[in-house]
């Protein structure tokens, strides 16, 4: 139980810095994971069998959407960039990530003495 | 939400990614192949060499066959609908497709068949619309209907220019009304010659000539009749029995000819007795009669006798 709790919070934690990638404007998958990189300082690191998957996800949710260009290296490539409907995916789950990570953060500087049995 | 249907409908009418089709294996297979190299190139000029670069480019990928079939198999499944509502509507359009061919494969054998291998005479009389009804009513001169008359009837029509006759027999109602349906054609020419026999009323005929429609109400108003008897003799005077006799005609008192038609009359042909006599109905002393007599087998020849009173016998003789 706990194991799927887990899998989903990081599922979700993903989508939502995919979404956040593209924010800044379309990206093909292997820059969104140099860019998570860059931007994480190498903190978070992201997995392909993870990335492209989520990716095909939210295409198929509307969240996103893609077609095919050239790369800086002039290879044919799939580029994704973020659809209305994305951009609103992507302020709801920012919103619940910092009620979350407050709450979190606020159980974990909690000075109080833990109830006696 | 209708937008996202709808693009998924797009997506399956213009990617082609729907079962069995290799497309979306290609177009998967080709985003993360580049997705490697690009980091093989990332490697490179990092210092690796390019074998060791891909080598490591490919490791840190992971199981990209695996990759490839998740993503095949989710992209899919996100399109089943599409694809279930495809085969179904497909699978109805060619069962609609096959079942108006056949029917008109059906229907173009029979038209074959019945119309068009026939040679060009009947094909014509059977591509005629044979609507056209025969009726009428039959009853004694005083207007009280008959029931039970025998009508005799031939047909004649001349559909692509050949001739056709056809016989047809039926019998009065209660009401003394006959009906025979679908014997001439509504929209050609066509002759009817129409006979009533029944006992003990003078016999009468008609001919009528049309040019298309029906004939909804011929009417035979019959007077009564005597018994006319009949010997049929042989050249030596002796009676002849077992020949058979076909009454085929009278000419009334005022000339006209009444005739029944041999084809059509096959009901009521009789046959002599032991003393070669037969009787008949259907006469009025003083008619000029006609019979058809069977001399031969199949060899009817005609005799004209005039009638005589009631009780006199009227005698035929055939010769050597």
């Amino acid at each position: 139980m706990a194991r799927s709790e887990k899998a989903n919070l990081l599922q979700g934690t993903l989508d939502m810095l995919i979404l956040r990638s593209l924010q800044s404007g379309k990206k093909h998958g292997y820059q969104i994971t140099r860019w998570l990189d860059t931007t994480s300082e190498n903190a978070i690191l992201v997995e392909e069998g993870s990335l492209y998957p989520a990716l095909h996800r939210m295409e198929r949710r509307g969240w996103i959407e893609s077609d095919w260009g050239r790369s800086e290296s002039n290879r044919r490539a799939k580029f994704y960039k973020l659809t209305a409907s994305g951009r609103s995916q992507l302020k709801k789950e920012i919103t619940e990530w910092e009620s979350l990570s407050s709450a979190i953060s606020l159980i974990l500087t909690t000075r109080g003495v833990g109830l006696e049995p | 939400m209708i937008s996202r249907q709808l693009k998924y409908l797009y997506q399956y009418v213009h990617s082609s990614s729907w079962i069995g089709s290799s497309k979306p294996f290609d177009d998967i297979n080709e985003e993360l192949e580049f997705h490697i190299a690009e980091r093989t190139d990332a490697f490179i000029a990092g210092g690796m060499d390019a074998n060791q670069a891909r080598q490591a480019a490919i490791e840190k990928f992971g199981d990209k066959a695996a990759i490839t079939r998740t993503l095949h198999r989710e992209g899919v499944a996100g399109m089943a609908w599409v694809h279930r509502i495809h085969v179904a509507l497909t699978m109805t359009m060619s069962a609609c497709v096959f079942f108006l061919l056949a029917n008109w494969l059906i229907q173009k054998e029979v038209a074959s068949d019945s119309i068009h291998d026939l040679p060009p005479a009947v094909a014509s009389l059977m591509n005629e619309k044979w609507t056209g009804d025969v009726c009428g009513v039959v009853t004694h001169s005083d207007g009280d209907a008959i029931e039970g008359a025998s009508v005799l009837m031939s047909v004649k029509t001349w559909p692509g220019g050949s001739f056709f006759q056809r016989a047809y027999t039926t019998t009065t109602d209660a009401s003394g009304r006959y009906c025979v349906k679908d014997v001439c054609p509504v929209n050609d020419v066509y002759e009817v010659q129409i006979a009533v026999v029944v006992k003990h009323h003078q016999m009468q005929s008609k001919y009528l000539e049309m040019d298309g429609g029906t004939l909804e109400n011929v009417v035979f108003a019959l007077p009564e009749s005597e018994v006319m008897q009949l010997q049929v003799i042989d050249a030596t005077g002796e009676p002849i029995p077992g020949i058979r006799v076909l009454p085929h005609g009278r000419i009334d008192e005022s000339g006209r000819h009444h005739v029944v038609y041999f084809d059509s009359g096959q009901d009521i042909i009789q046959s002599t007795d032991g003393d070669g006599q037969t009787s008949f109905a259907f006469f009025r002393p003083g008619d000029q009669a006609t019979f058809l007599i069977e001399v031969e087998k199949d060899n009817w020849i005609p005799f004209d006798v005039r009638v005589p009173k009631t009780g006199v016998t009227a005698a035929i003789q055939l010769s050597s």
